[in-house]
């Protein structure tokens, strides 16, 4: 093969950019070595990568000439497609992992369905892990593919294969990640060597006598990534027993596959008496019967002395490198102590500064309500309030005696700064004194307290501003305050918008219209009606009574079937960012139009609003027609005003329309979002995060008592929808000219 | 007329010991209100033992315990009582508020924010230290003796707090705050009442407390103790532990299916 020529050739397939020469020949000599069919089909493909990103080319040809004798040529357009996903999802980095193993990450995946993708299971697993450990953790895919933990966010192989059967594998993960909890609730993140522990580093590895958190600890010693993963091994004996006390089903069921890995892994390496393999064994299959719960055996003695005998486990078992090491890194993981440390400094600081204003907050209202405070004694609800004492010492100062029932200096905390103390006190034991102190401190100044939304509507935000917080699905945890909104006017524009969507949808109008007429019919009785249908035989036998008594009686003598007043209050918000522009952004307006035109006669309690925005310190809520407002034509014309402006930013504007729901006493409260594809904003309010967020603002409005459900117009249906707006909680729009007929459709189907 | 009312109350007097199990304080707390004559309000989420707390308080004290559950058909009639025809002859009868202020005994409203408004104005003279209860129709005004007693409880969790009791009025109550009882107690009222083994009504325990946690997923409320309760009675029939959650508990609680899913494995990990 001429090497001039090839290279040629690549040069016209990029140009007019002109890459370096060395780096082009390099790529060509890889690619002289394998068959011409297949050059010829990756190089193919270089015109889609080229304008993308120079360096995913270069790595692409040079994964792929790599990839030739197992990837057959039909599969390359896939390949590149998911590499480009992957990229775009992700970076670079990413997509060179992906590239990097082209068996597990592609192949695999395409041939066999046995595996578990981690994407696909978060919605069930993680509250599965939440509701087992009471904690507020998250689980991820890794992109490295490894197992292991900040603290919050359990990191997972982004897919799980070890196994032949699907259930296996979504068991094994379900273990591990369990374990990676055990590890967690079991503090080994957070364990305090003392200095007789460094000391005994020094002395053995001559490193400096160092102090500081276990990470520092660690990496006192030859091999800290070896010896991270070894004190996890050294700790698994304790955390096992925990978890086979906890959830003694998950063990009995996941000890076959440790047996199975256990045995293969024997197999393999070929050779007993492997310690690393044997303690695995000993541990995780233990013989008959088990010994006794708190039977340590490897482990240190106590919780203080603990790390003291941990660098004779070290020495022992870090030379014996190959063999069980396999197995051990799937269950235990590859631990990083430094961000684990790092994140839990983080959560301190938080926790600290978030209990102490929303305290302070609370602390505040209380003494603006009046000493005696609403509230009589606590009773058994001490779980939720906290002692105030003068020095904020012992949590249960002297109680006065009952008969006076006066107020115990008790406040009852509302449930999220209960969660925050409950965090306090789960990482130092108890809430600090100081911490009370500084509350007490900052409500006695009066100063303004930008924390919670209970104080937001108090502190006068600049007119029609709100405040929300924002869901940050990394560290599994609200940025307090992040978003603020401003309710804004559309300009009325004289158009005719609106009578020509009528002509258009005359037909069509007068079908819905009948059927929402329908909607009313819902029958209800009432009692006591002055005129009804039927007599009312308690208010006849109220009446006979009273009138024998010598009482006028009453006249309300009758029930009446009434057509159900149907108390629904519905919102519709809908989507005004940029890429609706065009045939979109019209078909959601005609959608609109037609939707008032038969919302009028369902007698239903209605309002719409637009939004948009940029940035989370700019959020905009458009006023097309409030809950009570008559749909006039005013109303039209701002329907007629609905146009493209910047983002789609979606988790404020639904906590906006929740909190107004919640003001509204109706029965059925509807909150119902229309947009155009995935929620993004200009300041990295993108993929996963977007998605979280706005799942989480739908799952509040839920928990607040409101339906929510979505209409998202778009080409392909993604899978991203049934987790960020729950299953059977949105549809689907392709054809958008069908969009006024199903909408109404919709609605008219939820609410029947 | 006397008689048939004497005989109603009776029906209401509580003769053996209820079994229940104290929370905190709120036993001395509540036999303190009594004690001073204030009126009680209990809230928590259902079935955490607001009713049998009630029950065993008016055993305590010895007197009839009336209860209501409200409802928004509820009228005040159905509160203080009307006159009925028996021949040609009107004959009052008492609600069970008037009922329990003349007998003094304990009136519980249950879930009192279920009531319509114009039906609980009718409580607020009981419930200040007025306490007394004109019954317009019999042109009377009863003073409430010194046991009666007004109880009134809801749930946090589902209404909106407050919204529709007067500050005013919530004020005058002593407010007695139930969760779940600790998983120890918990599990001893689940073995009790639910007669099966300890180790088994401490996993039932320990599964509701994994539900609990479930808030901030959107599981609105967690399993109950009255849940845990019937679970085991299921598990008492013979049904299989799965089949007795599934059905006992966690179909109860939601239809999300990932929420489901997540449940039922928590069963499967804990059994
Ligand atoms: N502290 C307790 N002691 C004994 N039984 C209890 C206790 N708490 C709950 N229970 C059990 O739970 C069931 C449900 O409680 P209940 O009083 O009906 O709840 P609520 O009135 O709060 O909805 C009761 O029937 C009882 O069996
Ligand atoms: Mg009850």
């Amino acid at each position: 093969m001429d090497l001039d020529a090839q290279k040629q050739a690549f040069y016209e397939l990029v140009s007019p950019s002109r890459p370096n020469d060395w780096e082009v020949e390099e790529v060509m000599e890889l690619l002289a070595g394998i068959p011409a069919d297949y050059r010829r089909a990756l190089l193919a493909h270089v015109p889609t990568i080229w304008p993308i990103s120079h360096s995913l080319c270069f790595s692409f040809l040079g994964e792929g000439v790599k990839g030739a004798s197992r990837c057959p040529p039909e599969l390359l357009s896939e390949w590149v497609r998911q590499i480009l996903s992957r990229y775009e999802e992700s970076g670079l980095r990413a997509a060179r992992d992906f590239m990097g193993d082209i068996d597990t990450n592609f192949l695999q995946p395409l041939h066999g369905n046995a595996g578990v993708a981690v994407d696909a299971i978060r919605g069930a697993m993680v509250p599965y892990l939440r509701g087992v450990s009471g904690l507020a953790l998250d689980l991820a895919a890794d992109g490295q593919g490894r197992l292991w933990t900040d603290t919050r966010t359990i990191f997972v192989p982004g897919r799980q294969r070890l196994f032949a059967e699907r259930v296996d594998n979504l068991l094994f993960l379900r273990f591990t990640v369990i374990l990676q909890w055990g590890y967690i609730a079991g503090g080994s993140f957070r364990r305090q060597p003392d200095g007789r522990d460094f000391a005994a580093l020094a002395a053995r590895y001559g490193t400096g006598a160092g102090e500081g958190a276990i990470d520092a600890y660690l990496s006192c010693f030859p091999d800290p990534a070896r010896a991270g993963q070894l004190l996890l091994l050294f700790e698994l004996p304790r955390v096992f027993d925990l978890i086979r006390r906890e959830l003694p089903g998950l063990v009995r069921a996941v000890q076959p596959l440790c047996q199975r890995l256990l045995a293969e892994d024997q197999g393999r390496c070929g050779r007993r008496g492997d310690q690393v393999h044997d303690l695995l064994r000993s541990i995780l299959l233990p013989p008959d019967p088990p010994p006794p719960v708190g039977d340590h055996r490897l482990q240190g003695d106590g919780e203080s002395g603990a790390l003291s005998r941990f660098p004779d486990f070290y020495d022992r078992l870090a030379d014996g490198r190959a063999g069980a090491d396999h197995v051990l890194t799937l269950l235990v993981g590859e631990p990083d102590f430094i961000a684990a440390r790092k994140r839990i400094e983080q959560t301190r600081a938080e926790d600290r500064e978030q209990f102490i204003s929303r305290l302070a907050g609370v602390l505040e209202q209380t003494r603006a309500q009046g000493p005696a405070g609403e509230k009589g004694p606590g009773g058994a609800g001490r779980a939720d309030s906290i002692v105030l004492t003068a020095q904020g010492g012992d949590r249960h100062g002297e109680q006065e005696e009952a008969p006076g029932l006066s107020l115990l200096a008790e406040i009852e905390l509302p449930p999220d700064l209960a969660a925050v103390r409950q965090r306090i006190e789960a990482d130092l034991g108890e809430v600090p004194a100081s911490y009370i102190q500084a509350a007490a401190g900052m409500a006695g100044q009066g100063r303004n307290l930008a924390s919670g939304p209970e104080t937001d509507g108090q502190i006068v935000p600049p007119a029609a501003s709100f405040v929300y917080d924002e869901w940050d699905y990394r560290r599994a945890g609200y940025r307090k305050d992040w978003c603020v909104l401003v309710e804004k006017e559309l300009p009325a524009v004289m158009t005719d918008f609106v009578p020509l969507t009528l002509h258009k949808y005359r037909g069509l109008k007068t079908r819905v219209r009948r059927q929402f007429e329908m909607l009313r019919t819902a029958h209800r009785f009432v009692k006591r009606r002055r005129y009804g249908d039927d007599i009312d035989f308690d208010a006849m036998v109220d009446a006979l009574g009273d009138r024998q008594a010598g009482f006028a009686p009453s006249d309300r003598l009758f029930i009446r079937l009434v057509r159900d007043h149907r108390d629904i209050a519905a919102l519709f918000l809908v989507d005004m960012s940029n890429s609706t522009e065009g045939w979109v952004g019209r078909m959601i307006k005609e959608a609109l139009v037609l939707l008032c035109e038969v919302m009028e006669v369902s007698g239903d309690r209605y309002g719409i609003y637009g939004f948009s925005g940029m940035r989370r310190s700019r959020c905009e809520l458009f006023h097309v027609k409030h809950l009570h407002e008559v749909y006039g034509e005013e109303v039209r014309q701002r329907i007629g005003a609905i146009g493209p402006r910047e983002y789609t930013r979606m988790g404020p504007p639904i906590r906006h329309l929740t909190r107004m729901l919640q003001g509204t006493d109706a029965r059925l409260r509807l909150l119902i979002t229309l947009s155009d594809g995935k929620p993004e904003d200009y300041d990295g309010y993108v993929d996963v995060y977007a998605i979280e967020d706005t799942r989480k603002a739908l799952v509040e409005a839920r928990g607040a008592g409101i339906h929510s459900f979505c209409i998202t117009v778009d080409q392909t249906a993604q899978d991203y929808l049934a987790h960020m707006y729950g299953r059977g909680n949105y549809i689907f729009v392709n054809k958008i000219e069908n969009l006024p007929r199903r909408m109404t459709e919709f609605y008219r189907l939820l609410t029947s | 007329m006397n008689t048939t009312n004497q005989q109603r109350i009776e029906e209401h007097r509580i003769l053996s010991e209820p079994f229940y199990l104290a929370q905190g304080n709120e036993v001395e707390l509540a036999l303190a209100a009594a004690r001073e004559q204030l009126p009680l309000l209990l809230k928590g989420p259902t079935g955490c033992g607001k009713t049998r707390f009630m029950r065993y308080i008016a055993w305590r004290l010895g007197r009839p315990l009336i209860t209501v559950s409200c409802h928004d058909d509820l009228s005040t009639s159905d509160l203080i009582g009307r006159y009925l025809v028996k021949g040609m002859e009107a004959m009052w009868l008492d609600g069970p508020l008037t009922l329990a202020v003349r007998h003094g005994a304990i009136c519980y409203l249950d879930e009192i924010v279920e009531a319509r408004k114009d039906t609980t104005v009718v409580i607020h003279p009981l419930a200040d230290d007025r306490r007394e209860l004109p019954v317009e129709k019999l042109g009377m005004i009863y003073a409430a003796p010194p046991e009666f007693m007004l109880a009134v409880s809801y749930n946090p969790g589902y209404q909106s707090v407050l919204k529709d009791l007067k500050p005013s009025t919530r004020q005058r109550f002593v407010s007695l705050s139930f969760t779940y009882p600790q998983p120890a107690l918990e599990s001893r009222i689940v073995m009790t009442e639910g007669q099966i083994e300890e180790t088994l009504a401490a996993r039932l325990v320990r599964l509701a407390g994994m539900t609990r946690s479930l808030k901030e997923s959107g599981l609105a409320e967690g399993a109950s103790t009255r849940l845990l309760i019937q679970a085991a009675q299921l598990l008492r029939q013979g049904l299989d532990i799965r089949s007795a959650c599934r059905a006992g508990i966690i179909d109860s609680l939601t239809d999300d299916p990932e929420l489901l899913e997540a449940m039922e494995e928590m069963v499967q990990s804990i059994f």
